[in-house]
């Protein structure tokens, strides 16, 4: 048994119609903290990190299965991040990922900005976060169809590192609907960690679906 | 994740940094997949190979006897489907432009060096999972490597040691044994199948040039015997993406219509704009096939 290469994260891998994702511009609360339930506090949001919607209109770390935690409906993935407001050195900076509690206080320009693909754009590349729940390709084709949450739980440093909770795979309510086996020539061991799935957002933000999925 | 953005590779922006530490697209003519597989082209969406058993030992006649009648049967037949491979990076105008590094965002290059990758593991997967029930080649649905592979008119042969044996020159005399005793297409002991080469994952590469290379048998407390593998002249490939073992190891025999690579396809790169997004997108694509004619062509050795 070997384990497959490890990328945390969610990836684009196919859309609805069109190839290409059309990202949407949100903003973060000023000072909002990213912290995992029972894991890495003040972590940063990167490309490839869940986000979900606030009724404040902005959007902040999606929590998934950790920790036992109730995952909450997504909004979206991250896909880029726009320079933030450094109050120490008093400029935008260019980032590759948004640091936690980053206070742009009430100035508009200084506000902080992802660009995020909706979830519902498209299907997803994931991988999944243990190796005993599944062994072999056919058992990992016997989850498609059923629903699943994504864990924080492997967040490191400021590294949020989503994975889908395999071990949650049920046929009730879940965040994402697992829709397939991912064709990358990543998956090569089905008996080692971090093999890769094709996943869609199940329980989400947009208007066509309920928070609670089906 | 999905494009580049300025964001993505923001220490580019700026002459600020010395060098840039990143994969180097150097490795498509060290990869090992080459020397345990047959390299070919194909010219059509899938081929197949068929096995023909021809006929068997002859009788002794009696004078004025009628001569016994022989046949030919067809036996596995081998698809060779051509699989397709691509990938994409999308990166916007605005980091394109503003990247002062050319090796930071390099698209293509590093498509390309995926692209070798990919290969790589692909074929190595025939190895990593070569002794795995639920990846099979040809009409009889066994893994490459079995003891139950079929003979045209009948029976059976095994490609496999029966005991797994770590690497000694032991070893190689069992499977060099096994390979003078593999019958052929028709059934019979074909005699004359030599060993070529030792196949192995990297955590293996030391130890089998010792048993290769050593001039006395590699046994502790041996002052003379000589050491019979040595004089086999036996290549050693080191097959670096045979990741999922640290002790399986396999032998190439000089058997024909072994384990085999056929492109369809090699690596096509093309780019395009996408002025809706005003971004530009760079493709990589290839298609080829893999597997196996006959098992004859390799020992393996699931230790």
């Amino acid at each position: 048994m070997a384990d497959n290469i490890s990328r945390p994260g969610f990836r684009w891998a196919k859309g609805n119609a069109h190839p290409m994702p059309s990202p949407h511009k949100v903003h973060v609360a000023t000072a909002a903290s990213f912290d995992v339930s029972g894991g890495a506090s003040n972590v940063a949001l990167r490309a490839g990190d869940p986000v979900t919607m606030l009724s404040t209109g902005t959007v902040t770390l999606c929590a998934g299965f950790e920790a036992s935690g109730t995952a909450v409906a997504v909004y979206g993935i991250v896909v880029g991040v726009a320079p933030y407001w450094d109050a120490a050195q008093g400029l935008m900076v260019p980032t590759n990922a948004l640091p936690s509690d980053v206070a742009w206080g009430t100035v508009e320009e200084r506000k902080s900005t992802l660009y995020v693909v909706p979830a519902e754009a498209g299907f997803w590349e994931i991988e999944c976060d243990d190796a005993s729940t599944a062994t072999t390709e056919a058992a990992y084709r016997a989850f498609i169809g059923e629903n699943c949450d994504h864990s924080l739980a492997g967040a490191s440093g400021t590294l949020v590192n989503p994975r889908l909770d395999i071990s949650t795979h049920v046929t009730t309510t879940a965040q994402w609907r697992i829709e397939g086996i991912s064709d990358t020539a990543d998956n090569r061991d089905f008996s080692g960690n971090y093999v890769k799935l094709i996943v869609r957002v199940n329980e989400g933000q947009a208007s066509v679906f309920t928070a609670s999925g089906i | 994740m999905t494009t580049i953005f300025t964001s993505t590779a923001f220490h580019g922006l700026k002459n600020t940094l010395n060098k840039i530490a990143t994969d180097k697209d150097d490795i498509e003519g060290k990869l090992a997949y080459k020397d345990w597989m047959s390299v070919s082209e194909m010219d059509d969406h899938y081929e197949d190979d068929l096995e023909v058993a021809g006929s068997a030992l002859l009788s002794e006649k009696p004078e004025g006897t009628q001569i016994g009648a022989h046949t030919i049967r067809e036996g596995n037949i081998f698809r060779y489907y051509a699989r397709p491979f691509a990938g994409k990076i999308i990166a916007t105008r605005e980091a394109l432009r503003d990247n002062k590094y050319s090796t930071i965002i390099d698209a293509a290059k590093r498509l390309k060096f995926s692209g070798h990758q990919t290969v790589g593991y692909d074929m190595a997967n025939l190895l990593a999972r070569g002794f795995n029930t639920a990846y099979t080649f040809g009409s009889e649905g066994l893994p490459l490597w079995s003891a139950s592979h079929t003979l045209p008119h009948g029976g059976t042969f095994s490609n496999i040691l029966s005991v797994a044996m770590a690497p000694s020159v032991l070893a190689v005399t069992t499977m060099r044994a096994m390979a003078r005793k593999l019958p052929g297409y028709n059934g019979v002991r074909h005699g004359h199948i030599m060993l070529e080469k030792i196949v192995c994952p990297v955590d293996q590469e030391s130890l089998w040039e010792t048993i290769l290379g050593s001039n006395l048998t590699p046994e502790f407390g041996n002052a003379s015997e000589i050491n019979v593998v040595k004089r086999m002249n036996l290549e050693l490939v080191v097959e670096p993406y045979w990741d999922n073992t640290t002790t399986n190891w396999m032998a190439i025999t000089d058997a024909e219509n072994g384990l085999q690579m056929r492109w369809r396809d090699k690596w096509q790169a093309t780019t395009s704009v996408d002025n809706d997004h005003w971004a530009m997108q760079y493709y990589l694509y290839g298609r080829w096939s893999r597997g196996v004619s006959n098992f004859r062509c390799t020992i393996g050795s699931n230790a």
